[in-house]
């Protein structure tokens, strides 16, 4: 079939041009690769640097006011790891001044309470947001008085002979049937159509742009019009090259994810992180490489067709950041993890294929929705391909002689075709 | 006798402008090539050379008339047309990220040369065209002398019975204008068909068979060079070409 | 300078486009983003708040955790009613919000593991007695005593989890009306929420509050925003301008360089801050209208003394970015290429900008000389009212005089010949081979630390040490030089060793390697202060070093030969070869050492790390092979390694001998100067001038 071999020849030249392309190479692979490995190598040692630097921190706490009331709440600040006491007589006053000078970090003050008939001790705490040092004192002497008021309550339980299987009452527990699978699942069902379309349509700008406003900018645009096969021949394999880039950093990007995924999350995950397990069936994996493929075939063509109008590189990468900022839109629906793909938003191109992604890797796949998903999602991209191949049949498209504006394009279209009308009638 | 490789029948061009409105940058053009000559399409700029050659190569559409190259119509059989023939403009340019063996591989096949033999005829024509040194080097890495080369390299790539070059030398130095014309010349003694622009008279004068003299998007006149010579009575091309326009606008 | 910088300003205007989609679309697009994303998370919390959660009671106490359930039922429509007595109120305020109203709903299954797996089931309570409990772990603890509620849920359903959570907050809140029960009884009449009442008062106001929170944020963003406005039209301020050769048309009239190169700063520095402007009333617009809610007091942490303040350092600090911008602009051949350089200029700024995120940083410490750094933690502290001015004006100075300096250094690449010219051709492209890897190291570099990053998270912490090391040694330093000397056709023994060094160097090397250990033993802990790391990384560290069940033979060829060989060959042999024409000895030494720091892939290692590696990059440039360097890498892993074996910790050193392994080294750096067999093809002129190796080594030499 002499057709398909003229594409390949056409598609393999573009390919080979993209690859010698930094920019594209770039955008299209290193990022999709290197981003996680360097956000989170940036992220997991800043993170737990941060922490790390929190939790050396001991905060100096200070009590005043009616001590006696409460005489263990000393002894267990001093001996605590993580709090210090600072040994020294204040007033209220001026305990609250020398918080506001830094100079100590949570100043208990005992009160009275009147509320309690049992012990009449209430506590006050002062501290200041502003400072981390105190922040973290507050949460640590709540913790502290919580452990004083146990220990006192069973104390008192034993002393009035509350046997302690009923002092205890019960105690509850949690249990997560969940797998690790799952919850991994669930995970990355978060995460990954998140920023895969992002990943996409990064990967598509730079191809979309270069093949056609680029190809302006270069003035190779009339030596392609004048090579010897279809101006269809070439819109496909230049359509099929962007297509093929924007995948390729589709799959890639989610094959870094797959192996960075579990050190990303682990500042944030913690302990729980042991269990998860990252793993997609089989199944969700081909709807995957699916998703991801009808997302660059959509975004593709979507960019050639703005970026198509463009004179220069630079032009046409203005044009296309629209598109790409609308992305952001179905990527705020899907936040929403109790949004299923229903009949009705199967009809809504891009969301769908992002909600089929989602359930897809959480294990649920519902046959007749995902056709449906894929059949629309079709479509859309055949109509995009059908307008491109319309206006690449128009003339001034080629010449360019519109300026580069869409808008001087459109209305001139208009006018001319009504132009020749009336010249042709008059030579009539 | 054969079709001629060049056939155009009252082939206009009408662009719509929004400054100057309506504009016929050609106007109802006959001419024919014949085989094996070197034509020459003689005018100023604006003078419709470029949109005539444009439409030839099938980048635009006419607008009225028609024209034929090796026998296919430029409307109904562009793909066949453009096989056909080799274009060769200044704004035709090459893939710059392309090595120039990759780029003679590529035209080659994609111009329909049967796909055995481009191997061999890409050798050819660097051995041909003096590439050899650089041939596995990008293009966006060669001075505008190696690219000229490559260039021409690539519009006979695919070995076609017709060339068309569009004023050809804009910006190229003395030299390398010259070695232009010889390429053009050995080109013609290989039998190939040429089609020229140019609104150098000195160029016309020593390369052309035959001179078709445009202006305004009309033919003025087609003759060769003695011919002309003898219907205006003037021996220099300028003059010539001075004659016959301003007794075009006189008349208008 | 006006007519440029009015010349400047009409070519950008006149490119109605490029304001266009710098200006109108954001305006446009980034609302329907805030309300999207605004209804979207109303949706969520009405859902939450609506949502009844079905559970069912599996176990032989069912009806009495019925009764306990009941009970939470009653105690959470009771605190409805007098909400102010309960305790800590801040910290249990969203949980009892929400179980204002009772949401729970009880369903009897026959198998309530698979009704959960089949949606049908929110959660469920097994109840397991405490004789069973008992038998599970058999102990005193008094909860063993008890019988024990299992809330069963599906981690990975939102509503499970919810709902299991809320309620099992709600059956504590049950047991506390039992016990309170139990201790009437006995005659005590408590409400148990009333023992040791918390009360907090914050003495930071609402003002500081948010302002502590925001003024951590706030640098960064506008970091963020200044780079992203300034960027189009910087790309195209000397960048585009040499792409479409105009820039010589300008340079050829009688402008001197330094007026347009200013008059390109002014038009960067005021477009920046003219979008950043527009973006900031952007967002106080949706702000006051709602779509955006922020938290209560951020208008209080902005009096408008602090906004003066604000301005104040942050305009220098916009300076400081434009004058990136234009650096950025001026090395870049061509408009893409200098687009393709703001993504890690995003980054990079982006970190020292995040300063005032670390806890405690106070701007009156050394932070106040680091630029941007400086800015983030002033910021902060002006946001929640602390104005220290001296150290302020001193953030301000030091930000101005670094944008100064690199507006400088941006004029500077107007008088590089290479770079003005952008057509110009290099030759290396058409010959390639070993000329070509200067260009192309870089990307080399960023490949295998890329490489090696993934590597690294990815192979399985249960593999046994010596095949990590294996892998990271011989597999990517190697392998990754083994690639390029194939790929450019490099000569090997250039690589290695160019020169031969004299005999004294190696007795030089055994001397100055201990020495060196104990020096960068010492910046380590000087670093210590400024950035004090956790204790149990350390430990984590040093058992990495000493990993069980291996011998110890085997141990000194993997931590101390290979090392030797492997990294050298990389950071010193291929880096320095590859570079060599390009940087000075000094910034090569830098550099090396900073690649090398961040080779070893944790922060807090940096720069000890990066120390040793500028001192091993002075050795091999002294020398002229990579030999020395080698040994002294080895010597120093293995004294690491004969320490940690032996059990010395080289923080117990005193004083004294820190200062003589400090002379020490000087004094094995000096013997290596005076025998000095310099590395060949180093640029000339920065050679005369420090003569090669570290700075601080100059400085010792007689």
């Amino acid at each position: 079939m002499p057709r398909l071999r003229e594409i390949w020849v056409l598609y393999r030249r573009e390919l080979r041009i993209a690859l010698r392309e930094k920019n594209i190479v770039i955008t299209s692979i290193l990022i999709p690769i290197f981003m996680y490995p360097t956000l989170l190598w940036l992220t997991f040692t800043g993170i737990s640097f941060v922490q790390g630097q929190i939790e050396q921190l001991v905060p100096r706490v200070a009590v005043t006011g009616d001590r006696g009331r409460l005489e263990r709440l000393e002894p267990a600040i001093s001996r605590s790891e993580d709090l210090e006491l600072v040994d020294r007589p204040l007033s209220p006053s001026s305990g609250i001044d020398a918080l506001r000078r830094g100079q100590i970090d949570v100043l208990i003050e005992v009160v009275s309470n009147e509320n309690a008939r049992w012990t009449d001790a209430g506590l006050r705490l002062h501290y200041d947001t502003s400072r981390d040092r105190s922040a973290s004192g507050r949460r640590r002497v709540e913790s502290l008085v919580d452990r004083l008021r146990g220990e006192r309550l069973d104390e008192e339980a034993s002393r009035l002979g509350v046997p302690t299987s009923a002092w205890q009452v019960f105690t509850t527990d949690e249990c997560n049937v969940a797998s690790g699978r799952e919850m991994g699942a669930r995970v990355l069902s978060a995460l990954l159509p998140f920023i895969l379309a992002i990943i996409v349509a990064l990967a598509t700008m730079g191809p979309a742009v270069d093949s056609t406003a680029g190809e302006r900018e270069r003035s190779t645009w009339e030596t392609t019009m004048t090579l010897g096969t279809s101006r269809m021949n070439i819109v496909t394999a230049k359509y099929l090259y962007v297509a093929t880039m924007a995948t390729l950093g589709g799959l890639l990007n989610v094959s870094a994810m797959m192996l960075s995924v579990r050190a990303l999350l682990r500042p944030v995950a913690g302990e729980e992180l042991e269990t998860l397990q990252f793993r997609v069936a089989p199944l969700a994996f081909v709807l995957l490489v699916v998703g991801t493929t009808l997302l660059a075939l959509f975004l593709a063509a979507g960019m050639m067709l703005l970026a198509a109008f463009a004179r220069n590189f630079r032009e046409g990468q203005s044009m296309v950041v629209p598109l790409y900022l609308l992305i952001v839109i179905p990527l705020l629906a899907i936040q929403d993890p109790q949004l299923m793909l229903t009949p009705q938003l199967a009809l809504v191109p891009v969301v769908n294929v992002l909600l089929m992604l989602r359930d897809a890797i959480n294990g649920q796949i519902d046959v007749p929705l995902i056709g449906l998903t894929l059949v629309v999602q079709l479509f859309v991209v055949a109509g995009c391909l059908w307008l491109a191949s319309t206006i690449v049949r128009l003339e001034d498209f080629i010449v360019g002689s519109y300026g580069g504006n869409l808008f001087r394009f459109v209305r001139g279209r208009w006018a001319s075709s009504r132009g020749t009308h009336d010249s042709e009638a008059g030579r009539d | 006798m054969i079709e001629a490789p060049v056939v155009t029948r009252a082939l206009a061009k009408v662009f719509y402008d929004e400054a100057r409105g309506t504009v016929r940058a050609v106007d109802g053009i006959d001419f024919e090539c014949r085989v094996g000559e070197v034509f020459g399409l003689l005018g100023a700029n604006g003078a419709g050379k470029t949109t005539t050659l444009r439409m030839l190569s099938t980048i635009l559409k006419p607008s009225a008339g028609s024209a034929t190259i090796m026998g296919h119509d430029v409307v109904s059989e562009p793909e066949r047309v453009r096989r056909e023939l080799g274009f060769y403009s200044a704004s035709t340019a090459l893939y710059p990220r392309l090595t120039a063996r990759e780029t003679l591989d590529f035209f080659a096949r994609i111009n329909g040369y049967p796909t055995r033999e481009v191997h061999r005829r890409v050798e050819q024509l660097i051995a041909r065209f003096g590439i050899g040194q650089y041939a596995n080097t990008r293009v966006e890495h060669l001075s505008s002398g190696m690219k000229q080369k490559v260039s021409i390299a690539r519009t006979v790539s695919h070995d076609p019975p017709l060339l068309i070059f569009d004023e050809p030398t804009v910006g190229l130095d003395v030299l390398n204008a010259l070695a232009m014309l010889e390429v053009i010349r050995e080109l013609r003694n290989e039998g190939k068909t040429i089609l020229f622009s140019t609104h150098i008279m000195s160029e016309a004068e020593k390369l052309c068979d035959r001179i078709a003299v445009i202006h305004g998007g009309r033919i003025l006149a087609i003759d060769t060079l003695e011919g002309h010579r003898d219907s205006t009575g003037k021996h220099y091309l300028e003059d010539i070409f001075v004659h016959y326009v301003t007794g075009q606008d006189d008349g208008a | 300078m006006l007519l440029l910088l009015r010349h400047e300003i009409r070519s950008l205007v006149r490119d109605r486009r490029t304001l266009f989609f710098a200006l109108i679309l954001p305006l446009l697009i980034y609302p329907a983003i805030f309300m999207l994303s605004k209804t979207s998370q109303q949706r969520q919390e009405k859902r939450r708040t609506e949502t009844t959660y079905t559970y069912a009671i599996v176990g032989g106490e069912a009806d009495q955790v019925r009764e306990w359930i009941h009970l939470a039922r009653e105690s959470s429509q009771c605190d409805q009613a007098d909400h102010d007595s309960s305790r800590n109120d801040e910290v249990q305020q969203p949980e009892r919000g929400s179980h204002d109203a009772w949401r729970f709903e009880e369903t009897a299954t026959a198998d309530p593991r698979t009704a959960l797996e089949r949606d049908e089931l929110d959660f469920y309570v097994e109840a397991i007695p405490a004789s069973a409990n008992e038998a599970e772990e058999p102990s005193q603890d008094p909860e063993a005593s008890s019988p024990l509620l299992r809330l069963v849920f599906r981690g990975n359903e939102e509503a499970s989890r919810d709902g299991a959570r809320t309620m099992r907050s709600a059956l504590n809140d049950a047991r506390e009306q039992v016990r309170e029960r139990l201790l009437r009884e006995r005659g005590l009449e408590l409400v148990l929420a009333n023992v040791y009442p918390i009360e907090a008062v914050d003495v930071a106001s609402s003002g500081q509050a948010a302002g502590s929170l925001f003024g951590r944020f706030l640098t960064a963003l506008v970091v963020f925003l200044v780079l992203g406005g300034g960027a189009a039209i910087s790309a195209d301020a000397l960048a585009g301008e040499k792409e479409r050769g105009t820039l010589e048309t300008i340079l050829t009239s009688a402008a001197g360089r330094e007026e347009i190169v200013a008059a390109k700063f002014l038009a960067i520095l005021g477009v920046a801050l003219f979008i950043t402007c527009i973006n900031v009333v952007n967002l106080m617009v949706y702000v006051s209208f709602g779509v955006i809610s922020m938290p209560a007091g951020f208008a209080d942490s902005l009096p408008p003394l602090a906004l003066g303040v604000l301005v104040l350092v942050l305009v220098p600090l916009a300076a400081l970015l434009a004058g990136v911008l234009l650096l950025l602009s001026g090395v870049a051949k061509t408009y893409k290429e200098a687009q393709l350089y703001l993504l890690p200029a995003q980054l990079f700024s982006v970190v020292p900008a995040l300063a005032a995120v670390l806890p405690e940083i106070q701007l009156r410490s050394a932070i106040v000389v680091v630029p941007l750094a400086n800015v983030s933690v002033a910021v902060r502290e002006v946001m929640v009212g602390r104005y220290d001015w001296p150290m302020l004006i001193v953030t301000v100075v030091v930000t101005t005089l670094a944008a100064v300096y690199v507006v400088r250094l941006a004029a500077r690449t107007l008088l590089s010949e290479r770079l003005i010219t952008a057509s110009e051709r290099d030759a290396s492209e058409i010959i390639g081979g070993p000329a070509l890897l200067p260009r192309r190291f870089p990307l080399w570099l960023a490949g295998t630390w890329g490489l090696f990053l993934i590597v690294g998270l990815n192979l399985p912490q249960t593999l046994d040490v010596r095949w990590q090391v294996l892998i990271n040694l011989v597999g990517i330093f190697i392998g990754s030089t083994a690639l390029m000397v194939w790929r450019y056709r490099l000569p090997i023994g250039r690589i290695v060793s160019p020169n031969r060094p004299r005999p004294l160097v190696w007795i030089a090397v055994l001397v100055g390697a201990p020495a060196g250990l104990i020096v960068v033993e010492t910046v380590f802990e000087l670093v210590g202060v400024v950035l004090p790391v956790p204790r149990e990384w350390l430990e984590k560290f040093s058992g990495l070093l000493l990993p069980e069940g291996v011998p110890l033979w085997q141990l000194a060829i993997m931590m101390t030969v290979l090392p030797g060989i492997a990294e050298e060959l990389f950071f010193r042999g291929v880096l320095i070869y590859a570079l060599r024409g390009r940087m000075g000895p000094i910034s090569l030494c830098l550099l090396s050492g900073v690649v090398f720091g961040l080779f070893h892939t944790a922060l807090w290692r940096v720069i000890p790390t990066g120390t040793l590696g500028v001192l091993l990059a002075g050795v091999t440039l002294l020398t002229g092979s990579i030999f020395p360097a080698a040994l002294w890498h080895a010597l120093n892993n293995s004294l690491g390694l004969g320490l940690a074996v032996a059990g010395i910790d080289l923080q117990t050193l005193g004083w004294e001998a820190r200062w003589a392994a400090f002379l020490l080294l000087a004094f094995a750096l000096m013997v290596i100067w005076k025998q000095r067999t310099l590395y060949p093809g180093l640029r000339r002129a920065r050679q005369k001038q420090s003569g090669g190796g570290t700075p601080r080594r100059s400085a010792w030499s007689p």
